[in-house]
């Protein structure tokens, strides 16, 4: 058993965005898409403290762009994913692919 | 067409969290056309949510700030219970403010002298020179708050005196636990006020 916590929710649905997006993913794509997937209005605060913590556990990396009028004055801060941070997608896929099979409750699309 | 403007208190909110991309990306948003109430909604979020992240970051000093608070408030409560004299009750604070302040006057000693002393002095020693020499500091200045009472106390002879603290007086508790919990308050909030980006 790989030692390390699988993503949270909103860790995954933030990282999955984010590898949707690819090179121009900062946080108004990622919000945008995480909403448009979920349908769920996204707080940036959000988005930006879940980034903080993967940033912190090595799971992606961050860059800023340069200044923009329209940002007043403020520059981009782009994320990309490590490569620790797409096995460890893959690790909480898998496990939650484990965890969804033979459920009787959640076969033949009602509940 | 002028571009839509933000509300200007929202604005002052954010620059005091000082992320400048998500300030960048809310405007982005404002400008494209979201509302100046989801704007709002928006800057709450992230206050709230910085200061989750502060807490976080200062877990352990605020543990620590916690902790000695406890211990000081759980032993005068024990020296006022057993009814020891407040000559008396004022010697462990008059050791443990000492202590204290002799310990962070020698720590922040042996870091200025480490960080002036080398001539590859790096910024990462001044980082955690201000970071962790300030909840220190305050940490003496803590302890010491009780012995000032006592000395205080003693000094006017007014041992009877409601507003006087607990030792004088049993009605003092009233006031002496608001200014012990003010005293946590406001130490928590300078410690959790820090730059977090020094603090890593």
């Amino acid at each position: 058993m790989p030692r390390g916590g699988y993503l949270g929710e909103f860790e995954l649905m933030v990282v999955l965005a984010l590898i949707r997006i690819g090179d121009d993913a900062y946080g108004v794509p990622i919000s945008r898409e995480i909403e448009k997937r979920s349908g769920r209005e996204v707080a940036l605060g959000s988005v930006y403290a879940a980034l903080d913590r993967l940033e912190e556990k090595g799971l992606v990396t961050s860059k800023l762009g340069e200044p923009t009028a329209e940002r007043g004055g403020r520059a981009k801060r782009y994320f990309e994913i490590t490569s620790d941070g797409l096995r460890e997608v893959r690790q909480t896929q898998k496990a939650l692919i484990s965890l969804w099979k033979g459920l009787p409750q959640l076969t033949g699309g009602t509940a | 067409m002028n571009p839509r403007q933000p509300p200007k208190h929202a604005l002052r909110l954010l620059k005091r969290i000082g992320n400048e991309p998500l300030t960048g990306d809310l405007l982005e948003e404002l400008r494209n056309g979201r509302t100046n109430a989801w704007f709002w909604r928006q800057t709450i979020v992230a206050i709230a949510t910085d200061i989750a992240f502060r807490v976080r970051i200062f877990k352990r000093e605020l543990h620590l700030v916690f902790v000695v608070w406890a211990a000081q408030f759980a032993l005068i409560f024990t020296l006022w219970l057993f009814r020891v004299p407040a000559g008396v009750q004022a010697l462990p604070w008059a050791v443990a403010g000492w202590g204290a302040a002799r310990l962070a006057a020698w720590w922040s000693e042996r870091k200025l002298s480490a960080a002036f002393d080398d001539d590859d002095c790096s910024s990462e020693e001044y980082n955690l020179l201000s970071d962790r020499l300030a909840p220190v500091a305050l940490l003496a200045l803590f302890m010491r708050l009780p012995v000032w009472n006592i000395w205080w106390v003693s000094s006017i002879g007014l041992m009877e005196h409601w507003l006087l603290p607990a030792y004088a007086h049993p009605s003092g508790w009233g006031l002496q636990f608001f200014i012990q919990v003010s005293c946590l308050c406001f130490f928590s909030i300078k410690i959790v006020t820090q730059s977090p980006d020094t603090a890593k």
